[in-house]
């Protein structure tokens, strides 16, 4: 099940929050770890067994690694947390990556393995992620381990970062499992929250995306750059309200069932630098990869040449971990050479140059991530990048470059101005200048945000709308 | 006060969330849809093994979907919020000048092969009615999308597919018969109300005018607007562009029958003889969504028009809705009229022409039909 589908707005969402405030709140646990499996198994039945068996699994190695931390045994308990490693990497590559290895060793060795041709099963790179972070964080004393398996469950399955994050740690909700105090301060702000994820999703990406769509299903060979560049910039935004929107969304229900996530984007597109994009892009992820593999790998310290090395392999994995193909490595990799060549010298000076500069610097390379981001097949992203800089056949724009900028101005200005924190800045003036909780203020405030709700569902029920042209019969 | 502002923010958003999803439990099913032109999907049956499956939450999500309480109201609202945007094509219609919407078809989308396909099984065709009836005339009329004709009517800069080119390329492909090529005579008079404005189909009058000039082209007797009393019928048909949209400030459509003052008795079947009419029109059509069912009530799989001439011409025509309303411009110049929807039409082809004693032939098709109809395949076979 998705956020943004009528089904969860108005069956799901309704039935599970009636049903979690009446339940007694020595029962929360359980219900919502129920009610997130029923959100798990909904089209995809089957795929509900390897989570309980991750949920099982890893809540027995906490319990080991502590018992054996304690009686003083570290090798034994090192053993399981290797173990508890291994077999949720192992889960992760079996159903995400087989296919890419067969393929990858018949093309090398010419050999014919047969594909496996696994249907992913949803949020598995989130939820072996962080059912990860809690054995390592057990292993390593930062929290303790976890005695109730409801508990435990309702971590592992939580609907609300289940399918696309943000990659929650256990460390960081640990205390909220077991004693959480809803209020209706919380639920009023995971209900904005949740619509603006709601709004950014339907209203804004998949609109853009609309663009981005036509633009990369013509011919490359006869695309004008500048429709590229259009096209480029549209799928920049399109993955950026998507992903963050999914969020929003994520940490808004977390609010109402009293849960504070940690945030996952902050504006990455008024970065000044690479470096600075990767610190405001997809937060949780690079605090995974920064604590549970950068950092054991030794980081920074050890001179520049085995900062440079771990570097590589951080990236590499992070974009290994985005999807199983090589364009997503050669994405690290692309990230990690800007990052690298950043921290051996150019920080210092676009740290010095004016602000649009280093501004235009990191976007125009933000952007040139998202072509190799999107294609599957790298003989179209070479073939994008060609169609960008008029090194194929095509002219620089046609009469479809100025329709399709014109009919989508309006939408790519109110992008534009909702990527950067202005937004939040004239929100901060207007609360200064007038009492935030004025009459007037509550309802324009409420009022905004019921027009999104509405027009968000408008454009859902438009999605299930298709009629059929020609005949029935 | 602080606490007002969420008080109100909750019981605002679940007063909402709960009223629709009360309200869809309660609000009755539909069966059909007339904007979509499709059945909607019931609720599913609830079986163990259809949910382990998937099958039974994958039909109760679009059974949710299709009996979302004010479906066609949140579908307009979600059009006129595009348009506010600037936006000129919503869900595959172009928004065009003076009302019109055209339906969208780029380029990539067009099915080149199917058409290529479509050409050499028409070809084949008409090599096997030329060696079975020697005298036969055949002819193949391709009618082309209001995108073409109304060119002027797009939105500024708006693409479509290069249907010239593609025309070019059916008429320089058909062998051994009469190309009627309409695109000139029908771009000289695209002042005139030629297409629906919310409709794909062209009006009467743009049939008329493509008559005319298969008369001009096969040689047949033409009979001029003064043979017709022009009568309109219904001046509030919204069509199928229409339905894809669902803009509450879309024009009206007329549509208008051409009866001919020279009366000749004619009576209709359909479906080899299932059903009988002693008229082309069905008028109670005009009381439904899809008003250009007005003629001959629809699509039928076969339909037979058997007149009082006597002159031993019978005419088959392969077609698409497109020919509805065209056939009753030449009711008074054959003895009998057999009309087959290749879509619909099960029986043998072959043996059906032989039966018939047919005389003439007439593929009469509009290029987005012509060019994806993998049905026209049955020609070749």
């Amino acid at each position: 099940m998705v956020f943004s589908s009528l089904l969860f707005l108005f069956v799901f969402l309704p039935t599970v929050l009636l049903v979690y405030y009446i339940c007694p709140r020595k029962f929360r646990n359980l219900f919502l770890f129920v009610a997130s499996l029923i959100f798990y198994a909904w089209g995809e039945p089957i795929y509900i067994t390897i989570m309980l068996f991750s949920t099982v699994f890893d809540y027995a190695n906490g319990l080991l690694i502590e018992k054996y931390k304690l009686s003083g045994q570290d090798k034994k308990s090192k053993i399981v947390l290797i173990s508890s490693i291994v077999v949720n990497l192992g889960i992760l590559c079996f159903f995400k990556y087989s296919n890419f290895f067969i393929t990858n060793v018949n093309s090398l060795f010419s050999s014919s393995i047969s594909l496996l041709n696994l249907a992913l099963p949803i949020g598995i790179s989130f939820y072996t992620f962080q059912t990860m972070s809690y054995t390592i964080d057990v292993y390593r004393g930062e929290v303790s381990a976890q005695k109730n398996i409801i508990s435990f469950g309702a971590f592992v399955t939580l609907f609300p970062q289940l399918v696309a994050g943000p990659i929650v740690r256990y460390k960081t909700i640990a205390d909220q499992l077991d004693d959480r105090k809803e209020s209706s301060q919380q639920f009023a702000e995971g209900i904005k929250r949740f619509i603006i994820g709601l709004g950014k999703k339907v209203l804004l990406a998949n609109n853009i995306g609309m663009l981005w769509e036509q633009v990369s299903s013509t011919p490359l060979e006869s695309l004008p750059a500048a429709t590229a560049w259009l096209g480029a910039v549209a799928f920049s935004f399109q993955i950026y309200f998507d992903f963050s929107g999914y969020s929003d969304m994520a940490i808004g229900l977390g609010k109402m069932f009293g849960f504070d996530f940690l945030e996952n984007f902050n504006y990455p597109y008024i970065s000044k630098s690479i470096t600075e994009f990767w610190r405001r892009w997809h937060i949780s992820l690079g605090t995974w990869f920064k604590e549970y593999v950068y950092i054991p790998l030794g980081g920074n310290r050890g001179g520049k040449a085995k900062q440079i090395r771990n570097l590589f392999i951080v990236w590499a994995l992070t974009g290994f971990w985005h999807g199983a193909n090589w364009n997503f490595v050669v994405w690290g990799v692309y990230f990690a050479i800007l990052l690298i060549i950043e921290k051996l010298f150019l920080l210092k000076h676009l740290e010095k140059l004016p602000s649009f500069i280093s501004h235009i610097y990191t976007l125009v390379l933000v952007v040139f991530s998202w072509v190799i981001f999107a294609f599957d097949d790298f003989s179209k992203v070479i073939l994008y990048f060609k169609a960008m800089f008029c090194a194929n056949n095509a002219c620089f724009a046609n009469n479809g470059t100025v329709y399709l900028l014109y009919t989508n101005i309006i939408l790519l200005v109110i992008l534009t101005i909702a990527s950067t924190d202005i937004g939040k800045k004239v929100a901060e003036k207007i609360k200064q200048k007038h009492s935030p909780d004025s009459m007037s203020m509550t309802v324009i405030k409420n009022i905004t945000y019921v027009c999104i709700f509405l027009m968000s569902v408008a454009f859902l029920v438009g999605d299930s709308y298709n009629p059929f042209l020609y005949f029935r019969f | 006060m602080k606490n007002k502002s969420n008080t109100v923010t909750i019981i605002v958003f679940l007063l909402l969330v709960f009223s629709v999803a009360v309200l869809n439990i309660f609000s009755k099913d539909k069966d059909f849809s007339p904007n979509e032109n499709r059945y909607l999907n019931p609720k599913p049956q609830l079986s163990l093994q259809s949910i382990i499956s998937g099958k039974y939450e994958k039909e109760f999500e679009q059974y949710l979907n299709d009996q979302f309480v004010f479906r066609d109201i949140w579908m307009g609202k979600k059009t006129s919020f595009q348009m506010n945007f600037l936006k000129k094509d919503i869900n595959g219609v172009y928004i065009c000048k003076d009302g019109y919407l055209i339906e969208k078809c780029l380029e990539n989308k067009f099915e080149n092969e199917q058409m290529i396909s479509n050409i050499n099984c028409i070809n084949e065709f008409v090599t096997y009615c030329r060696q079975d009836i020697p005298q036969c005339n055949i002819s193949v009329m391709v009618v082309p999308s209001a995108s073409l004709i109304l060119k002027n009517k797009m939105p500024s800069y708006a693409e479509n597919f290069n249907q010239d080119e593609k025309i070019d390329n059916i008429k320089n492909s058909i062998k051994d018969c009469t190309f009627v090529d309409v695109r000139d005579t029908l771009k000289k008079h695209n002042d005139e109300y030629i297409y629906y404005k919310t409709d794909h189909h062209w009006t009467s009058n743009g049939a008329f005018i493509a008559y005319q000039k298969w008369c001009d082209r096969t040689g047949y007797k033409k009979h001029t607007k003064d043979d017709f009393k022009v009568k309109k019928v219904t001046d509030s048909f919204r069509g199928t562009l229409f339905s894809k949209v669902l803009n509450k400030n879309s024009a009206y459509d007329e549509i208008s029958l051409y009866l001919p003052k020279n009366k000749v008795k004619y009576s209709v079947t359909y479906n080899f003889d299932k059903s009988k009419s002693n008229s082309m029109y069905d008028l109670k059509k005009l009381k439904e969504k899809d008003k250009y069912q007005v003629f001959f009530g629809g699509n039928y799989p076969e339909i037979k028009i058997t007149t009082e001439n006597k002159n031993d011409k019978n005419l088959l025509i392969i077609k698409d809705s497109f020919a509805n309303s065209f056939i009753p411009f030449i009711i008074n110049d054959f003895e009998n009229i057999c009309v087959v929807d290749l879509r619909y039409f099960k029986y043998d082809l072959k043996n059906y022409i032989n039966e018939n004693n047919i005389t003439d032939v007439l593929l009469l098709y509009n290029i987005m039909n012509f060019s994806s109809d993998k049905n026209i395949g049955k020609l070749g076979e």
